[in-house]
């Protein structure tokens, strides 16, 4: 597809037109927003594919996991938003290569291989190798470097860089609709004769607000670095990422084991100076075709120890296929919190440890919802007031009960109804003195209660009128029971709840 | 057995002490220590009877429940075990479900309050399969991370069983096995098996007055036991301190003081 004329259509107003062409295609004079009908008369032998939304979407995502190599923080970046929305004329003013982008935030991570150019040179190359051709930029504010992205010369390549302070001067000659601007604004500018940047520069700023809106300026804020613009929401410092690449794709599973416990160490070693555990950890191996095979390992409390993380990751990545190999792993702390003192290792071995240790292996394992703790809650109705909820996680707002009254030792949930084989009197204050519970007949001999349980009319699923009963029948077991009678006091239902030891 | 051969040779009986001690696997270890740490049941009767004065620590227990209906005695008598370990050793508990056999319904924690035991100190599995709580259990042994580990499953095998022995021996922690009776008997490896059967409460006091169910009581038959003998206890359970007693002379009295004068 890349030696010859080829060019993506969309539908508008029932024509065809072209929404994407690639550099051949802009060779020979197409344009992206032109009619395909005029694009066929310039150009016979111009390729078209309809524009796929979905799948263009799902390969974006694609390309932005393959992306995390060089950087953990990777999103997608919006289309150019009014593309293909109005007219023509107001496409043709949003010049230049559109399309989705995606952002790297590539704070602490250039070092990592050898500098800003070759960390582009590398992106580049690698995307053309997959079969897409890109652009990239890096510059010190998203506007510039979206910008640029799009809008700069080609002199040096499909990439470029804005060094530190150097922004302006790079924007300077860029067409107003490197901006991000609506097409309308656009043509307006271009109507008053103002088409580069600089032009706009040279403008008294409260004139640009008043004719063309506040967005203008923000966005030429933005670009030059007069308002900061973040990437991604979270607060960051220089990210815990670790990386290596071989020059030889690896495959086998000693292979990966060993990668891992490389990364590992590289990865404690940087928490242990910051003092700093994580309490959730990616591990990602990138396959030479483009895909990636990701897995995930948290904690419940932070841990900055290579042996339990490995411990962690050992059963995770048994099943990893290599497919044609793996030519890079990367390892990125994605959650981390302060180590309390008594966690590093120079405390050695303590059983509460180990303990938080084994209770993270079985949450990796079988998952945070099977792994849980007995709690009280704040309620009277009994399946309310005790529950078993996720070890991890936030800690429950509870006030805890000092006090509880006889209460089974098992509960049954939700409770089962059960038949009371002879009447009872909804004004009798016993069990009844035969009941059948899972098809079984039990006399009782021995009963404890009523304790009446009122309804808790300011939970949404009430529950209502109960009261129980301990009943011990004639072999002995013995039973937690209650009557529930609705507000009316005209249906009561038996149900048993719990079981006494 | 150990009675029988109390006057043998003391050659003998000083390889029969190698030999449990290498049983319990702390060979490399401690290799002149040879009491091992137990857990007293706290009923005199029964610690006696145990080989080593009480429940050996480092070894696996199995409870099983002949009926369904005595699932809540047998759990019980598992907590009451539990309970006095966490009243001597600092930490945690392990409790480990498969999720297929709660029938008798989930654990309820102001339950396990009424039987000491506080909530924040025990951690609840639930799984699907035996296998994982079985693998569960032995992870956590081998971890050495909390003081006891319980195991509800349907079905052990005697591998199974034997790997956890071996891991409770390693770890000198404790490892309980709760499991359904009646669903045919299965070898295992556990230095004792009990079976737990739900009796008739006793009542005192006011109680007796009301008709209220008093303190539960069950049969606990030590039905095997490595090193010892089998034997059959009725045991009382005291809702007030939660200790254990033996109840075999309360049970089997008539309900009504035996009137010497008319059988005279």
């Amino acid at each position: 597809m890349r030696d010859r004329a080829f060019a993506l259509t969309i539908e508008r107003h029932s024509q065809a037109i072209l929404f994407a062409t690639n550099a051949i295609a802009e060779q020979v004079g197409l344009k992206p927003g032109m009619r395909l009908a005029d694009a066929r008369a310039i150009f016979p032998g111009l390729k078209t594919e309809a524009k796929q939304t979905k799948e263009d979407e799902a390969i974006l995502e694609k390309i932005r996991n393959w992306c995390s190599r060089y950087s953990p923080w990777t999103s997608i970046g919006e289309e150019k938003d009014d593309w293909g929305k109005g007219t023509a004329e107001q496409d043709q003013a949003l010049e230049g290569p559109g399309g989705a982008g995606i952002w790297l935030d590539a704070t602490g991570c250039t070092h990592l291989f050898g500098g800003e150019e070759a960390m582009l040179a590398d992106l580049t190359k690698k995307t053309n190798q997959l079969g897409f051709s890109s652009r990239a930029a890096m510059a010190e504010t998203k506007g510039a470097a979206w910008a640029l992205a799009r809008y700069h010369p080609n002199d040096k390549g499909n990439w470029t860089t804005a060094p530190l302070g150097e922004v302006r001067q790079h924007l300077i000659p860029l067409p107003v609709s490197a901006l991000r601007l609506s097409s309308n604004t656009i043509l307006k500018l271009h109507s008053v004769g103002l088409r580069t940047i600089g032009d706009l520069l040279l403008l008294p700023r409260s004139t640009l607000a008043v004719r063309y809106g506040e967005t203008l300026l923000e966005r030429l804020d933005s670009a030059i670095g007069n308002i900061s613009e973040p990437i991604s929401t979270q607060k960051y410092k220089e990210p815990l990422y670790v990386r290596l690449t071989f020059s030889e794709p690896i495959g086998r599973r000693e292979d990966i084991k060993a990668t891992l416990e490389k990364l590992l160490l590289l990865l404690c070693k940087r928490m242990e100076d910051r003092g700093i555990g994580t309490r959730r950890s990616v591990f990602t191996l990138y396959r030479t075709d483009g895909s990636i095979e990701r897995r995930l390992a948290k904690t419940a409390q932070p841990v900055c120890d290579n042996v339990i993380l490995q411990q962690l990751f050992s059963e995770l990545i048994d099943d990893i296929d290599a497919g044609f190999g793996i030519e890079e792993a990367t390892l990125f702390a994605d959650r981390t919190e302060a180590l309390s003192p008594h966690q590093t290792k120079l405390i050695g071995h303590n059983s509460n440890r180990d303990f938080s240790t084994l209770i993270d292996q079985l949450v990796n394992r079988f998952g945070p919802e099977n792994v849980l703790r007995p709690r009280l809650a704040e309620s009277h109705i009994p399946e309310r007031a005790g529950i078993l909820s996720p070890i991890v996680g936030p800690p429950l707002n509870i006030h805890i009960q000092k006090k509880v009254a006889n209460r089974p030792i098992r509960l049954l949930r939700p409770p089962e109804e059960i038949e009371a084989v002879t009447i009872v009197s909804k004004f009798s204050f016993e069990p009844p003195p035969i009941f059948r519970w899972r098809r079984q007949l039990h006399k009782v001999v021995m009963s404890e209660g009523p304790e009446r349980i009122a309804p808790e009319w300011w939970q949404e699923e009430n529950t209502g009128t109960r009261d129980y009963f301990q009943v011990e029948d004639k072999k002995g077991q013995r039973f937690w029971l209650f009557r529930e009678t609705d507000d009316e006091q005209t249906i009561q239902r038996w149900y048993v709840q719990g079981l006494f030891s | 057995m150990t009675s029988r051969h109390n006057h043998s040779h003391p050659v003998i009986s000083d390889l029969r002490a190698r030999i449990a001690h290498i049983e319990r696997g702390n060979r490399e270890t401690q290799p002149e220590t040879n009491t091992p740490t137990i857990l007293k049941i706290g009923i005199q009767v029964l610690d006696s009877h145990l080989p080593d004065g009480g429940l050996t620590l480092g070894a696996l227990h199995e409870v099983t429940t002949p009926k369904p209906a005595d699932t809540a005695a047998a759990t019980s008598f598992c907590l009451s075990l539990l309970s006095s370990l966490l009243r001597s050793y600092k930490g945690m508990a392990l409790w480990c479900h498969n999720i297929n056999m709660l029938d008798a319904g989930e654990v309820y924690p102001p339950g396990l309050i009424h039987h000491g035991i506080a909530p924040e100190r025990l951690v609840i599995l639930k799984l699907k399969r035996d296998e994982d709580v079985l693998w569960s259990m032995e992870e956590a042994l081998r971890s050495k991370g909390p003081v006891c580990v319980l195991g509800e499953v349907a079905y052990a095998s005697l591998t199974a069983t034997r790997r956890l022995q071996l891991a409770a021996q390693y770890a000198d922690l404790p490892a309980l096995i709760l499991r359904p009776g009646w669903q045919g008997e299965q070898n295992s490896a556990a230095s004792t098996r009990w079976r737990i059967t739900t009796q008739k409460s006793r009542q005192l006091g006011l109680a007796k007055t009301l008709n209220e169910p008093g303190n539960p009581c069950w049969q606990a038959e030590l039905y095997r036991c490595r090193r010892g003998a089998p034997g059959i206890w009725k045991v009382e359970w005291h809702n007030e301190t939660g200790d254990l007693s033996l109840a075999a002379s309360v049970i089997d009295r008539p309900s009504k003081p035996f009137n010497t004068d008319v059988a005279g």
